[in-house]
């Protein structure tokens, strides 16, 4: 326990590394809280903090995750909320305050990291930013040989995002939890490569990759570790590729397994908690859980090994707080009433013991109306 | 070798997603001994096959890119007019605004395989692109997909724009950002959920066409 960080953090204001107290005494704490809410509403933080420790809230914690959708509050466009730390935390900021949420997940777009690398990026106006494939950095097997790490104080994007993580953390204080994000080595590879080469090179030369994941692998442990410094109390990897819209299980373990444990680990060591994202179809919650063991995970959809809702809970439920996993289609076409119908049937498996944070499986859709982002804020009040 | 053995190693080397092999063989064995139409065959059915097993969980994304890259080989050594004008023209592209296209490039080899004539806009297709292709066709598939919900308006306008003026063709959408109930919203005849049920559900639209 250092008693160092934690007071210096609540000096500051802000929620301090979840991991430096002892896990006993957050259990306990969980505990207090849990029968608090019974009789009174209880702050956000404590309603995630309970949730997380599998004690049940006043009622279900919710995330929207806005991301890029609360755009729409104060006008920002995409390519300056993609490339200003400043307007980003703007646009999470007026988010979070407009329609709510337990919990901010800062999820700008998932090629921060790979412009950094040297991507060739589009920052279009209507849509996230994503790399320019025609100029990929990795342009065939020996590419792979040839990356280098990159220092991240020269890294522009990955230094705009943690200059997001440090406003949102001191803006927020200790009203709501503030989590951060990094996509999984894998994942950037595959942003500088082209999803379909990259598989391929996954299968007929997974030792290349696995050299070019080991390089890029260092540098991300010090971008989650600099989010740590910035006083993100949890940081989300995002592990897409360990899914059935990914690899092979066994060839994600060989290929990224071992590099999401240490940017985990070092997460950890910061005394923070590890998330995994994976909206993939069919994600292998039981290898990432192996090798990340991550305090939560947020899905989309149900795990390769989970034929239904109720098994989910009961396989992962108690290792695991679970975040999701309201789908994007509803969302997208769903009336309120409908988005709120689904809520409630996942709150009614899910949220019995704790564990369970209610968020759409991926970001909310960008350009859709927040009709229904309120739905669900509206779904976790009344049934949760 | 038989016809029939030639017929089962082309098609187990497409299963297996050995382009080397294929090449390989095709080009010692030659193709005249079974002729274009039965290589054809052949590379169909390893592609249906490997479909098959991919719908079953046997084998995975990458697998099923391997299986068609070794197809996309062996095709290319067939005369284009052996290869062409065996079906319906499907054109399927990435709508305007999304560039992701690895759901498209599975599902323009799967339908290839299937039989149909498959021409690939590529990406970001915009209203324009789709014109240029099917101006002067009677019957056609367009197949558009998109991963980002951000491309979905330009995808609704592209669909009523074939709504209103070429009602020969048939529209079937697909990608991570749909469902069936999308699909209706945006006035398109049909949905694939996936690779694996794209030949199918092409089928049941194109039975609407007279």
């Amino acid at each position: 326990m250092n008693t160092g960080k934690i007071f210096n953090a609540l000096r500051q204001g802000i929620i301090p590394p979840p991991n430096e107290i002892p896990k006993p005494l957050l259990k306990a704490v969980a505990s207090a809280i849990h029968v608090r809410g019974k009789i009174s509403n209880l702050t956000s933080v404590e309603r995630t903090f309970s949730a997380l420790f599998h004690r049940e809230p006043d009622h279900v914690p919710v995330t929207p995750l806005l991301c890029s959708a609360a755009r729409q509050i104060n006008g920002i466009s995409f390519p300056d909320l993609s490339l200003d730390g400043e307007k980003a935390a703007d646009v999470f900021y007026s988010g979070w305050e407009f329609v709510g949420g337990d919990l901010i997940v800062l999820m700008l777009d998932l090629s921060v990291e790979a412009a950094d690398f040297g991507q060739a990026m589009e920052y279009p106006d209507m849509s996230t930013a994503r790399p320019d494939y025609s100029r990929p950095v990795i342009k065939n097997k020996d590419g792979y040989g040839k990356l280098k790490p990159i220092k991240l104080s020269e890294a522009r994007r990955m230094q705009e995002f943690l200059k997001l993580c440090e406003i949102m953390v001191k803006r927020v204080g200790l009203r709501g939890l503030v989590g951060g994000f990094i996509f999984g080595p894998a994942g950037i590879l595959s942003m500088l490569r082209g999803a379909e080469n990259f598989f391929k090179d996954c299968m007929l030369y997974p030792e290349e990759v696995r050299r070019a994941c080991e390089t890029i692998t260092g540098v991300l442990i010090e971008y989650a570790e600099a989010q740590c410094d910035a006083g993100i109390p949890a940081i989300a990897i995002d592990t897409l590729y360990a899914s059935q819209s990914g690899l092979p299980k066994k060839v994600w373990e060989d290929i990224e397994g071992p590099f999401a444990r240490d940017i985990s680990n070092a997460i950890k060591a910061k005394g923070c908690m590890v998330g995994i994202h994976n909206c993939g179809h069919g994600p292998y919650a039981d290898v990432q859980l192996k090798w990340t063991e991550p305090d939560v995970l947020s899905i989309a959809h149900l795990p390769d090994d989970c034929g239904n809702i109720v098994e989910l809970k009961e396989k992962y439920g108690s290792d695991v707080t679970i975040i999701g996993y309201i789908p994007t289609q509803l969302l997208i076409h769903g009336t309120p009433l409908e988005v709120m119908d689904e809520c409630r049937r996942q709150i009614d498996v899910m949220a019995r013991g704790g564990g369970y944070i209610l968020a759409p499986g991926c970001e909310y859709p960008p350009n859709i109306p927040l009709t229904n982002a309120f739905a669900m804020m509206e779904a976790a009040k009344r049934f949760g | 070798m038989k016809k029939s053995e030639y017929i089962t190693i082309l098609e187990k080397a497409v299963l297996d997603g050995n382009e080397a092999e294929i090449l390989d063989i095709l080009k010692k064995k030659g193709i005249s001994p079974v002729g274009e139409k039965n290589v054809l065959a052949a590379l169909s059915g390893g592609i249906e096959k490997a479909r098959l097993k991919f719908r079953n969980g046997v084998i995975s994304i990458p697998e099923f890119l391997l299986c068609i890259d070794a197809f996309k080989a062996g095709a290319s050594l067939i005369k284009k007019g052996v290869r062409e004008n065996r079906g319906i023209p499907v054109f399927i592209g990435v709508v305007e605004g999304d560039v992701h296209d690895l759901g498209k490039n599975i599902v323009a080899a799967v339908l290839s395989s299937s039989g149909y004539t498959v021409t690939d806009m590529g990406k970001n297709v915009t209203r324009e692109k789709v014109r240029s292709c099917i101006t002067g066709k009677k019957k056609a598939v367009v197949a558009l997909s998109s991963m980002m919900s951000t491309s979905l308006a330009p995808m609704k306008d592209i669909i009523t724009w074939i709504g209103e003026t070429e009602p020969g063709i048939r529209i079937i959408v697909g990608g991570a950002s749909l469902d069936h109930t999308i699909a209706r919203t945006l006035g398109a005849h049909g949905y694939a959920e996936s690779a694996v049920t794209a030949p199918d559900e092409l089928k049941r639209i194109l039975a609407t066409l007279t």
